[in-house]
């Protein structure tokens, strides 16, 4: 049985690994100029994440890497179910610190290069350090306040995409980058308000902690739950 | 009342305790492959039970634990949302509870089950709630 609307997320095991090896090869494309090795990491990216969560015979199958990797829950192995945006102090990071070490790894890369570029390059290196510096740092703020705060967030990255243009503008002093800078705030509010709004489930197990997300809608997300118990229940 | 089987119950409840499964197999003096399949055994009977009641009172649930037995959900209580916190007490069965009415035994249950590390209710709620 197909759990519509369930998507597995990259926050652990070895699809956390790949979005981990995908973000060091992206970071090394930029770094040493090498198409390859941007190529690879945008490849490894797409392919750790969840594509479906099935249940067959007891057992949740997290099916990743294009449905090629699938990543077996059996009932026995669950101790916990939780909906972390419906706890009143569900902080994302508690329960995947890891996320937030690859994102603040990406923001203290992405720091440093934009403090040592020279004055004189192409607008778009700054624009695209400015934009890690920029998505890192407002999802890393998201994932640390609890789920549902969504309004102050959203102030936060706004806050964040200010200081981003000022920064840009040290830098470049040219206004004509302004569109650029707003359509980036624009992105990365987008990504923050998905992640804040979605239904994540977490699922505790003696080998780690796995998450589900789902923008489906509620009666979709509740049958999603429902077989999930049923799968931890008693026969 | 929900209550575990007599021995299935007392695994469950030196596990929960933090006993490691081979410990618990030479304090009882049987095999860690029957322990494991009684831990097992009690994780199921206990999820389904906090399913059951939740579905009987139609809350709606935020968190099952079957490791330590709790559950927090919502509710409403005379028109009103309420959180629900309910616990899987060892000789007592299933017992919840409304919004911060937790009383003290609990909490001194809490703390035994390593839920808590101080008896203090706000600090179960946070618990419980993050």
């Amino acid at each position: 049985m197909k759990l519509e609307g369930i998507r597995p997320s990259n926050f652990s095991g070895v699809p956390a690994l790949m979005a981990i090896s995908a973000l060091v090869m992206i970071l090394g494309g930029i770094e040493f100029s090498s198409l390859w090795m941007g190529i690879t990491g945008w490849a490894l990216i797409f392919a750790s994440w969840g594509v479906s969560a099935k249940i067959e015979n007891k057992t949740l199958v997290l099916k990743y890497a294009f449905g090629l990797l699938p990543i077996k829950l059996k009932g026995d192995d669950i101790d916990e179910v939780l909906i972390l945006n419906r706890v009143e102090r569900g902080v994302l990071l508690r329960h995947f610190p890891i996320v937030g070490i690859a994102y603040m790894g990406a923001l203290v890369y992405a720091l440093y290069r934009y403090s040592t570029f020279p004055e004189n390059l192409l607008l778009g290196y700054y624009l695209g350090a400015l934009g890690i510096i920029v998505i890192s740092s407002s999802v890393l703020l998201s994932m640390a306040v609890p789920t549902g705060k969504t309004r102050h967030k959203l102030l936060a990255t706004v806050a964040i995409s200010i200081a981003g243009a000022f920064l840009l503008w040290l830098k470049t002093r040219k206004a004509e980058m302004v569109p650029m800078i707003a359509v980036l705030a624009m992105i990365t509010l987008l990504i923050v308000y998905d992640i804040d709004t979605e239904d994540h489930i977490v699922l505790k197990t003696k080998k780690g902690k796995y998450l589900l997300t789902s923008n489906a809608p509620r009666d979709k997300v509740e049958r999603a739950i429902k077989a999930i118990m049923e799968v931890l229940s008693d026969d | 009342m929900i209550r575990l089987p007599e021995s299935m119950e007392r695994i469950w409840t030196m596990k929960a305790k933090g006993m490691r499964e081979i410990e618990i197999a030479e304090s009882l003096g049987i095999s860690r492959q029957a322990v494991n399949k009684s831990l097992k055994e009690a994780k199921a009977k206990l999820f389904e039970a906090f399913f059951s009641l939740a579905e009987t009172f139609s809350w709606e649930i935020v968190r099952v634990n079957a490791e330590k037995g709790f559950m927090v959900a919502r509710g409403k209580c005379g028109g009103r949302a309420t959180r629900v916190y309910a616990f899987y007490i060892p000789e007592k069965g299933i017992m919840a509870f409304f919004d911060n009415e937790i009383p003290e035994f609990v909490l001194q249950h809490a703390l035994e089950f390593g839920i808590i590390k101080k008896p203090d209710k706000r600090e179960l709620i946070n618990a419980l709630e993050s």
